[in-house]
């Protein structure tokens, strides 16, 4: 080998180690400058690829911008509507409840379009059209119209007009849920590895093994993990089957939202307090209504 | 002259991969992984120093366009299931190392066994990145519908390869009248 290749060798190893060990900060912004840089492939990409609305390639802005805005009203009003059928038996538990705190409920969503899926890495992610300038933050919660969890927003996939939003579906997007309002069947959601664009499925792991088996079509729902990613009492998807297991046992989930026709989106943008409770999504109706 | 026009067609392939859409079921879902089979072609291409700057350039980009920090985890902890910032640099450089000990064949104009080494070469690159993701997840798994993938991945960007050398090809020839052993060979 010659001189000049093992300099050249010594130089890309120590440039190798250097990348490796910059702080996970520096590579954030690092990717975040690039995607900002790179987005507008990103959007034409979804353009051409049809995974941008339709409504987008309209030129009414007017008529668009005003859709938006009804779309966010809608789902602020139903969620505002929610919050009040509850009220009364809220209030009243969380009188008895000496560590009563105010609540604070994810009145505030941004509505969001597709505009791109991830195609060619091993994670399961999708870009939005939505970023730090509408108020995207990292790690905030994503649903469909439905109040169904979609993911949540990539630290690292942030510009300020996109977003990256790690799927339901992926391994690594883990969600706590519970079965209807059964408190005993809890567990934690997450998707494949690897095969979170090919393969709908979901599973719920870690389940109690001395608890009753869960029926199939039993709903599933968000709990309040101690992570406060997710908001309690979202719709995740319905059980198909369980697995047992040697130390825990497992289901297979459905889930509610449908990943191959993902177009409008919202992301949930208020954070949640201590005591925030159920007076969020499904009403209590609702959700005792599809407990086993 | 053509080093550097290696390094902007490589961007210009990133560009490009963003449109590639992911086949089907009767596919396996795979998909041309346009980016890393123009690297690799590349790879063979370039002298030994330029080869090791082309691997940084191309593990740099896939990994700013790619990799994924999934933040926080159910109980608030920091997942520990991303892959490392720069793991691409560490596989483009050794497909790069690879690619370049079938430079010669590549200069006799023999593009047969460099064509399958592509393929093979993407293989390795999907069943590298996979493995070090089972690496870092602590268990592991590996489920058919994933080998099928990567199979189908494999073979359907290899079938760009001859037609991305021969773009290569010609182009070191417009520029330096003939493929040539530089610096570094």
């Amino acid at each position: 080998m010659k001189q000049y290749n093992i300099i050249a060798l010594l130089v890309f190893l120590g440039a190798l180690a250097w990348i490796f060990f910059l702080a996970p900060e520096s590579t954030a912004g690092l990717r975040s400058n690039f995607l900002s840089w790179f987005s507008p492939v990103v959007k034409a990409a979804g353009a051409v690829q049809g995974e941008a609305d339709p409504a987008d390639s309209r030129s009414r802005e007017e008529l668009l911008a005003e859709v938006e805005k009804l779309e966010e009203a809608v789902i602020n009003l139903s969620f505002t509507q929610r919050n009040y059928l509850d009220l009364e038996k809220e209030n009243t538990r969380l009188r008895a409840d000496l560590e009563f705190k105010r609540s604070k409920h994810y009145n505030l969503t941004i509505p969001a379009q597709v505009i791109k899926r991830n195609r060619t890495s091993w994670w399961s992610t999708v870009t939005i059209n939505r970023g730090t300038q509408h108020q995207v933050t990292k790690d905030l919660p994503v649903i469909n119209r439905n109040h169904a969890v979609v993911g949540k927003v990539i630290p690292n996939g942030l510009t300020k007009t996109t977003a990256e939003v790690l799927l339901l579906t992926d391994e690594q997007c883990k969600v706590a849920a519970r079965v209807g309002q059964n408190v005993s069947m809890r567990g934690i959601v997450n998707g494949h590895r690897g095969l979170g664009n090919l393969t709908p499925e979901i599973r719920l792991n870690f389940l109690d093994p001395y608890i009753p088996p869960i029926p199939a079509g039993a709903m599933l729902f968000t709990d309040a993990g101690e992570g406060r990613v997710f908001p309690p009492n979202l719709f995740i998807g319905r059980v198909l089957r369980q697995i047992k297991g040697d130390t825990s046992n497992s289901a297979v989930i459905e889930p509610k939202v449908d990943f191959a026709k993902l177009d409008s989106v919202f992301v949930i943008r208020t954070a949640i307090d201590e005591g925030e409770a159920d007076a969020v999504g499904p009403t209590s109706e609702e959700t005792a209504s599809n407990t086993p | 002259m053509y080093a550097a026009l290696s390094f902007v067609m490589m961007f210009l392939a990133l560009c490009l991969q963003e449109f590639i859409p992911r086949l089907g079921e009767s596919a396996s879902y795979g998909v041309v992984l346009l980016f890393p089979v123009w690297f690799l072609c590349t790879a063979v291409t370039l002298p030994y120093p330029v080869m090791l700057g082309a691997s940084f350039f191309a593990g740099l980009l896939w990994d700013l366009r790619h990799t994924v920090d999934p933040g926080l985890g159910p109980a608030g902890d920091a997942s520990t299931g991303a892959t490392p910032f720069g793991i691409s640099i560490l596989l483009f450089g050794l497909l790069g190392h690879l690619m370049h000990g079938v430079r010669p064949l590549y200069k006799k104009r023999q593009m047969g066994f460099p064509i399958l080494l592509t393929g093979a070469g993407i293989f390795i690159f999907r069943m590298l990145e996979y493995l070090f993701l089972n690496f870092r997840r602590g268990n592991f798994q590996f489920p058919q519908p994933v080998f099928r993938e990567m199979c189908s991945t494999a073979l359907l960007s290899m079938i760009l390869a001859p037609l991305i050398y021969l773009t290569l090809w010609w182009l070191e020839r417009a520029i330096h009248g003939h493929p040539r052993y530089a610096h570094g060979d």
